[in-house]
């Protein structure tokens, strides 16, 4: 296995323990036994869960499986390390900058970096991954 | 790959940019960063990125990768089921755009459609096979 589908496959299933272990705590939050509202890590929970494991997964997978891309068409490397970078921090920025964790006067700016961080790391992909939907 | 799973793949590819790419704009607009999304553009990327981007991606990769895909892009079922996925997605993203319920029950009808294609084709091909080794 290629070592960027093994570090995307490691980071999901990583992801996986942190989306499970937020339930796990917003489930202590609901029973009263953990300060905190629930509905606060709700959505960094759900795309933890849907960025960070199932998307980084697909990805993961696909770069492992899909054919090769075609002779003198290979991208670069750093296309998928730069994706890979900015798909997690872009997901850890979301669990941080979810407004109630962060003081108001940072949520602008955090929320637009997460934002952008996943944003150009879904573009990258699609670019590193278009060539590679072919005939084998 | 399989000439069907291609497009199916490819087309995964553009929901997940397009989902994306609403995800983000929503994401930076709740901080206030850039203006809301409109109401009608949402389902863009939920509809986007778990019926476009995740549904499509299993179908098109199962279709590549189960036992006996040979000549499966000659099955006029599948292209089909593509026309109809596709085309329901647009419908019912088109239908919160001008709020109208009956186009909404068509793209539902069309994704409904699809997937039993999809699964009629699938189906026999997911038994098993001589051992391999595999324990």
């Amino acid at each position: 296995m290629p070592t960027p589908a093994r570090w995307l496959i490691k980071t999901a299933l990583l992801h996986l323990i942190l989306g499970f272990g937020l339930a796990l705590m917003r489930a202590g939050q609901v029973a009263g036994l953990v300060p905190g509202m629930a509905s606060t890590l709700w959505l960094p929970q759900l795309h933890i869960l849907t960025v960070g494991w199932l998307t980084q997964l697909i990805f993961g997978v696909a770069f492992w499986l899909f054919p090769s891309p075609a002779p003198g068409t290979q991208p670069s490397a750093r296309l998928i390390w730069i994706a890979y970078g900015m798909l997690n921090g872009g997901v850890l920025l979301r669990v941080g900058a979810e407004p109630g964790l962060i003081p108001e006067s940072l949520q602008t700016w955090s929320l637009a970096g997460t934002a952008a961080l996943q944003w150009g790391a879904s573009l990258l992909l699609v670019v590193h991954f278009w060539g590679r939907v072919r005939p084998k | 790959m399989s000439t069907i799973s291609i497009w199916f793949v490819r087309a995964a590819l553009v929901h997940f940019a397009i989902g994306a790419t609403t995800g983000a704009w929503r994401l930076a607009a709740t901080g206030g960063a850039l203006p809301p999304v409109p109401l009608t553009l949402r389902p863009l990327h939920v509809e986007g990125m778990l019926v476009g981007w995740v549904c499509q991606l299993a179908f098109g990769v199962a279709l590549w990768i189960l036992p006996f895909s040979d000549r499966v892009s000659s099955d006029r079922r599948l292209w089909v089921a593509w026309g109809l996925l596709n085309g329901g997605i647009v419908s019912v993203v088109g239908a919160q755009w001008g709020a109208t319920p009956a186009l909404q029950i068509v793209g539902r009808s069309a994704e409904v459609a699809a997937g039993l294609l999809v699964l009629w084709v699938l189906w026999p091909r997911v038994r098993a096979l001589p051992a391999r080794g595999h324990g």
